[in-house]
């Protein structure tokens, strides 16, 4: 009777919420850092293993448990470096198996590349005031156009005032481009990696990823720090530690 | 003086920014009204969120939004 209420547990709770994967022969139970509080742990094919949580549902409402998902993926990382899931992953414990066994050399590959190093996230954003201020008085034609337009009324000067706004916003994007292209080849130079991603708003320079070798972090935040001093009036930069999504992509299918 | 001056400057760019906000408010306005299209943008941020576009305060907002749009648009 036992066995029998066993059976039927485990069978209700069939799927296998993935948050990684992570090279490791060893098992490793993580606690209960899962979606509803479930415990985490590894399941092995050779030396790399899935980091799961069991559930007897296989969708989850992001809405509810994407913190979730990224705060234990964050607590992993702490302890191994990560192939991340994007939210939602879920499989029965053998599809998972096969999944890791069939797709062994390509995850080996990605390890030899992610091991030991880390990805940087870094955005670049415009001190906007400062450098439209600067833009003003160092380029000759807007000053011009600027000079046109002081004392006169808004209502007589409104077409003027669009094309000066244009022209401003013209030179904003010229700058950005050279800036970012140097940001980023200055930065990528200490990196194994690096991509530069869509920027995310009007003020943003530069958004781009760099993965970088764990001993070559100093030197990278040394870096920031010089282009921030460089660029300080203009730009500010920040610079945090994310999951390698930028540079592996992998989803598990059942 | 200067402060006439930065602001003369400022303002055509101040504008474009506004036009271009209220567009982007329409655009999402119209986007954002149906369940597909609450859930697509409930995805987008997701990910953001995941490779760290998108601080956890900013991420935690822009879903309790999302949230409360998929209802309105789900009747609840």
């Amino acid at each position: 009777m036992k066995s029998m209420l066993r059976t039927e547990t485990q069978s209700k709770r069939r799927w296998r919420y993935v948050y990684a994967i992570i090279p490791s022969r060893k098992e490793h139970d993580f606690g209960q850092i899962g979606l509803d509080g479930e415990n985490v742990y590894t399941i092995h094919y050779r030396e790399i293993a899935a980091v799961v949580s069991d559930s007897s549902t296989k969708t989850f409402e992001v809405l509810d448990y994407g913190i979730t998902h990224q705060q234990a993926l964050e607590k992993i990382m702490k302890d191994y470096c990560v192939i991340p899931m994007s939210f939602g992953q879920s499989s029965t414990e053998g599809d998972i198996k096969m999944f890791l066994s069939r797709n062994y050399p390509k995850l080996k590959s990605y390890f030899t590349k992610l091991i030991g190093k880390t990805e940087l996230g870094l955005k670049v954003t415009w001190k906007i005031d400062t450098t439209i201020k600067e833009i003003a008085s160092s380029n000759v034609k807007i000053r011009a156009m600027k000079h046109q337009i002081e004392g006169k009324p808004l209502e007589k000067t409104y077409r003027q005032r669009l094309t000066l706004g244009t022209k401003v916003a013209e030179e904003l994007t010229k700058r950005e481009e050279k800036i970012a292209s140097e940001i980023f080849a200055r930065l990528g130079g200490i990196s194994a990696d690096a991509k530069m991603n869509k920027n995310l708003s009007d003020e943003m320079v530069l958004n781009a990823a760099f993965l970088v070798d764990k001993t070559k972090e100093p030197d990278f935040d040394t870096l920031v720090n010089k282009l921030e001093q460089e660029y300080g009036e203009k730009l500010l930069m920040k610079y945090v530690v994310a999951p390698p999504y930028n540079f592996v992509n992998v989803r598990i299918r059942s | 003086m200067a402060l006439i001056v930065d602001d003369l400057i400022r303002l055509p760019f101040d504008l474009g920014m506004k036009v271009l906000q209220a567009i982007a408010d329409d655009a999402d306005a119209i986007t954002l009204n149906t369940e597909k299209a609450v859930r697509e943008q409930v995805l987008k941020t997701q990910m953001q969120f995941e490779r760290g576009d998108l601080p956890e305060e900013e991420y935690r907002a822009t879903m309790t939004q999302l949230r409360k749009r998929l209802d309105e648009v789900k009747g609840v």
